[in-house]
């Protein structure tokens, strides 16, 4: 086979390969399939078409025109939508491409419009079948690219062997597919290891970073009063979340926090859990995995959650968590309700669905009680000095509501005390002790276990959080940006007929306010968080969503398009029709100039070009080919010596490609038909050996034509 | 083109080979010389026709012509003229030279000393002689065709690069072929050079240069003029490779053999043919390479072998 034919053979199947896609995604009516098969199977004999239609295509140009005219009109009034309308401009633009390739650019051009297809039908289809189509075009296309390289190369470097070389039928051996086929399957592994595998692995699994095993100093599972002093001022990025099915405007929502690990267990210095152990909680219908049963006191909400590697095993979410979809597909649940799943290392994207606290709603039933266990270790106290204890009576005397009670704790120390991130160490006294009641200022911590403490002074249960604020939001992408100068400790108190509450002693948002991301920052993240979701973490929903989006818009451009033509009165519409078919005709007349071969004049001028070339080649066949510094004149001469008998045919050929390729001559359609007869007249063997006796006419018989 | 400039030139043409018999391809290039604007170096052994060839040439335009013939002893002012206090008026007055004639037959140029034969580099190359301040146009068309014997070395001083990148082209005549020559002892046909009638005014000369210029070069026929100089420069054989002013040359000569072949456009054997006289005597071979007496002929085997290898544009 030659390098010619098998080029042709790939392209033709690629355009096959775009035309199921097409059929695949709908966008091909199966009535039309049989027509559209015939017109692109009947391009490969484009050319006996196109030199038997002689009429045809000296008015190509103005039936070109119209048929290009109709497809514009079609765009914008006919068809059911602005994609259905692009494809059926793509189908003729394939077309004409076809009937009208001369060049190798043309065939080019007709495997860049069968990607655009496979683009097309990409938009609108999610099935496997799709994934067939498409190995078979990265198959297909690089063989196509092989062949076109090759031929390119060839016409290039050695333009004198092109002819030869491209019908030679030596190059493509089974040696070359096979490397084109491992050429192919190569890509498509690395193409799938790249895509696939790479930005879904998480960092841990590569080698590549040495700050991976840092860990979010903010966040730990221990709290220890005294030891932090700079955590917050880290604006690294622990988590991004946005919330796909609503509220509108999550920004708004009060009191919105992220709730990691809860303890229990005060030393006076340090908080920590008090009983590890922890249950495992598994997947559930619909993949997700239920925590615990809605109360009605609050509204449902579900966080799409992006979590950095922080080194911790903890699931962040807003309380009170109801339940979570992971990929892990189980997560354990220790006794304070903190919910962990392993693989700490890899950044996670999960998505959890929480009822936020309304304080003001009670619902009868919720939080039955507290076991006598759970009430010990909820109101577990360290020896204190008699001055704490004191305090919490002072501050809530005469309240006999626990509620009432703690708000009063809360407000107490909000508006007494200042958030502070210079913690003046005075190791004579308790770390507590010195807050309350000497420096009077302090981080979330001393707050969160100054409140605790409080509390239990009084008899009501409470256990510390640790978790982050709501974080920043980023109006670009529509989320929350939570960073480690967000980490945060808070308290949650237990009441009779509320449940455990968060309560948030700390006065911080102040001091928060002064954090401000600029808006550059925010958009630039945006697009990170774009790139996660859309790329890495790209769904099966995603696609449907997004296909569903494409269509919806293209009705709505369309739709706009035609309401507009309507309410705008007479004269103007017919501008804007106007103006838009010029546009439209101009973008086609565009792509037809650059394949060279549209304006007659070009069209002329290459014609006898291509004769010679043709010349060319039938001379191959006979060995005779032009050496590289030969030139046409004098190779024709070496013909002549050679064939004797074709003197006048050669001799002509010479002269009038001479003509046009060098004098910018014009020659008119019958006459590249003449010298087309001229060259195939030109013996296929050696003089006396001709195929089949066949030998040309005398010249003086063709000249009449 | 136009008919009549291809008649003129054939009309030139026989008529200087009615003089010089049997070697139409060096009247060509005689006529490729005149038409380009150019000017000749006939370089043969002794007895060929160079003198002939210039003389006839000249004598077929209807153009002042001037022979001088270069020895040890010609000065400068020999041939470009000189300034003479005039008595009368009290000022000197120029006496234009012989060099002040359309065409210059400089015989034998390489007998002279390089001071004389440099005073002809400002004349050839800017067509005006500049002396005591003063500078002197000289006559259009203005064509100097020098002569050189390239055997007798005694008592002689080869041209210098600078000035040999001046010459458009570099012609050998050769011995004519037997029957040229039989005819030529003959004598029948062969007309005497006094007889010669002039068939070209000096304005259908302007005229046909003027056409030269406009004939038509195809942007890839550039790329193989291009290929070529570049050939020359890259070659291991050659030390100096061939000069812009040598790529203009080539393009420019190549524009008169289509001209002179009745075409309006180049075409790729113009450039081809036209590589050895326009080429060669710019370039310096290696010295390993030379003979005694045969740098030339290396250096047009060098080219003619670079020229074979430059791919052609189709």
């Amino acid at each position: 086979m030659s390098v010619r034919l098998a080029f042709q053979i790939c392209t033709s199947l690629l355009v096959g390969d775009g035309l199921a896609a097409l059929a695949l995604a709908g966008l091909l009516a199966p009535s039309w399939w049989v027509f559209i098969i015939l017109v692109v199977a009947a391009s490969w004999w484009h050319e006996a078409i196109r030199a038997r239609v002689t009429a045809v295509v000296r008015h190509g140009h103005l039936l070109t025109l119209l048929v290009g005219g109709f497809f514009a009109l079609h765009l914008l009034y006919l068809a059911e939508s602005l994609l259905d309308g692009f494809v059926h401009l793509l189908l003729f633009l394939l077309f004409f491409r076809l009937y009208t390739r001369r060049t190798l650019r043309d065939s080019r051009d007709v495997v860049l419009l069968s990607f655009f297809m496979l683009v097309a039908a990409s938009a609108l289809t999610v099935s496997v079948g799709f994934l067939l189509i498409l190995v078979v075009f990265l198959l297909l296309g690089t063989w196509t690219l092989m062949l076109y390289h090759v031929m390119g190369e060839s016409e290039r470097h050695a333009p004198d062997r092109a002819p030869a070389l491209i019908e030679s039928r030596h190059l493509v051996t089974p040696s070359l597919l096979g490397l084109s086929v491992a050429a192919s399957l190569a890509s498509l592994v690395f193409t799938l290891l790249f895509f696939f595998v790479l930005p879904r692995v998480g960092q841990a699994t590569l080698p590549l970073k040495a700050r991976l095993g840092q860990m979010v100093s903010g966040f730990t599972d221990r709290v220890e009063l005294g030891s932090f002093g700079t955590i917050q001022t880290d604006a690294t990025v622990v988590m991004r979340v946005r919330f796909p099915d609503g509220p509108a405007a999550p920004e708004l929502l009060v009191g919105l926090r992220w709730r990691g690990i809860a303890f229990d267990h005060f030393s006076g210095r340090e908080w920590s859990v008090s009983r590890p152990e922890r249950r495992t909680m598994v997947r559930v219908f619909g993949g997700h995995i239920l925590l615990d049963r809605p109360r009605g006191t609050g509204p449902l909400i579900t966080q799409e959650i992006y979590l950095e590697p922080i080194g911790s095993e903890v699931l962040f979410a807003a309380p009170r968590l109801l339940g979570v979809i992971l990929s892990a597909g189980m997560v354990t649940v220790d006794a304070l309700d903190t919910v962990t799943s392993p693989v700490p290392h890899a950044r996670r994207q999960y998505r959890a669905v929480s009822e936020l606290e309304v304080p003001t709603r009670r619902a009868a039933g919720v939080g039955g009680g507290l076991s006598d266990e759970e009430r010990a270790r909820s109101l577990q106290l360290p020896s204190l000095s008699p001055r704490v204890h004191a305090l919490a009576r002072d501050v809530t005397r005469g309240i006999p509501d626990p509620w009432a009670a703690a708000l009063r704790l809360r407000d107490h120390l909000q508006t007494s005390f200042r958030y502070s991130l210079e913690l003046k160490g005075n190791s004579a006294v308790d770390p507590l002790e010195e807050f309350l009641f000497v420096s009077r200022s302090g981080n979330c911590e001393y707050f969160a276990s100054s409140l605790a403490v409080l509390l239990r002074s009084v008899g009501i249960p409470a256990r510390v959080v640790n978790g982050f604020q709501h974080g920043e939001w980023n109006p670009y992408g529509g989320y929350f940006t939570v960073r480690q100068r967000d980490a945060h400790s808070w308290v949650e108190a237990y009441f009779p007929g509320r449940g455990w509450m968060t309560l948030d002693p700390s006065p911080r948002a102040e001091f928060d306010s002064s954090w401000m991301s600029s808006a550059a920052f925010q958009y630039l993240d945006a697009l990170r968080m774009r790139w996660h979701r859309s790329i890495v973490n790209w769904s099966l929903g995603d696609q449907m969503q997004a296909s569903w989006a494409v269509r919806q818009q293209a009705l709505s451009w369309q739709r706009a398009v035609f309401d507009g033509g309507l309410s705008i009165p007479g004269s103007k519409r017919v501008a804007a029709i106007g103006g838009a078919l010029a546009g439209a005709l101009a973008v086609v007349v565009f792509l037809w100039r650059r394949g060279g071969a549209w304006t007659p004049t070009r069209f002329r001028r290459r014609g006898s070009v291509l004769v010679y070339e043709r010349m060319l080649r039938r001379l191959a066949r006979l060995g005779l080919s032009p050496g590289p510094g030969e030139t046409a004149r004098e190779f024709c001469g070496r013909v002549v010596r050679r064939l004797p008998h074709r003197r006048d045919a050669v001799e002509e050929l010479t002269r009038v490609y001479e003509q046009v390729r060098f004098g910018r001559s014009e020659i008119g359609p019958e006459e590249v038909e003449r010298l087309s007869r001229l060259a195939d007249w030109l013996p296929l063997a050696p003089e006396g050996e001709a195929v089949g006796g066949r030998r040309g006419p005398p010249l003086s018989r063709l000249r009449g034509t | 083109m136009s008919t009549p400039s291809l008649e003129l030139i054939r009309r030139l043409e026989s008529n200087v080979a009615r003089v010089l018999v049997g070697k139409p391809e060096v009247v060509r290039l005689a006529v490729i010389g005149l038409l380009a604007r150019g000017h000749l170096l006939i370089e043969d052994v002794p007895g060929v026709g160079k003198t002939t060839l210039a003389h006839a040439l000249a004598r077929s335009l209807g153009a002042t012509f001037q022979r001088i013939q270069f020895t040890s002893d010609l000065l400068p002012s020999d041939i470009l003229g000189v300034s003479i206090y005039d008595a009368k008026t009290g000022e000197f007055a120029f006496k234009p030279g012989p060099l002040f004639s359309n065409i210059v037959l400089a015989d034998e140029i390489n007998r002279t000393t390089p001071k004389t034969q440099s005073s002809l580099l400002e004349a050839m190359n800017e067509f005006q002689v500049s002396l005591d301040h003063h500078t002197y146009p000289l006559p259009r068309p203005f064509m100097v065709l020098a002569t050189q014997n390239p055997l007798e070395y005694a008592g002689t001083h080869p041209l210098p690069e600078s000035q040999l990148d001046r010459f458009l082209l570099k012609i050998r005549i050769g011995y004519p072929g037997r029957s040229g020559e039989k005819e030529i002892l003959r004598g029948a046909g062969v007309v005497p050079l006094g007889q010669l009638e002039p068939v070209l005014s000096a304005d259908e000369v302007m005229d046909l240069q003027a056409a030269t210029e406009k004939v038509r070069v195809e942007e890839s026929l550039l790329d193989y003029v291009m290929g070529i100089v570049e050939a020359t420069r890259r070659s291991p054989l050659l030390t100096l490779g061939v000069s812009p002013r040598g790529s203009l040359a080539l393009l420019r000569a190549a524009q008169a053999h289509a001209m002179a072949d009745g075409r309006e456009y180049v075409v790729p054997d113009d450039i081809k043919q036209l590589a050895v006289p326009a080429l060669a005597h710019r370039v310096i071979v290696k010295a390993r390479l030379e003979r005694p007496g045969g740098a030339e002929v290396e250096a047009e085997a060098v080219i003619d072998g670079l020229v074979q290898e430059v791919p052609v544009p189709r």
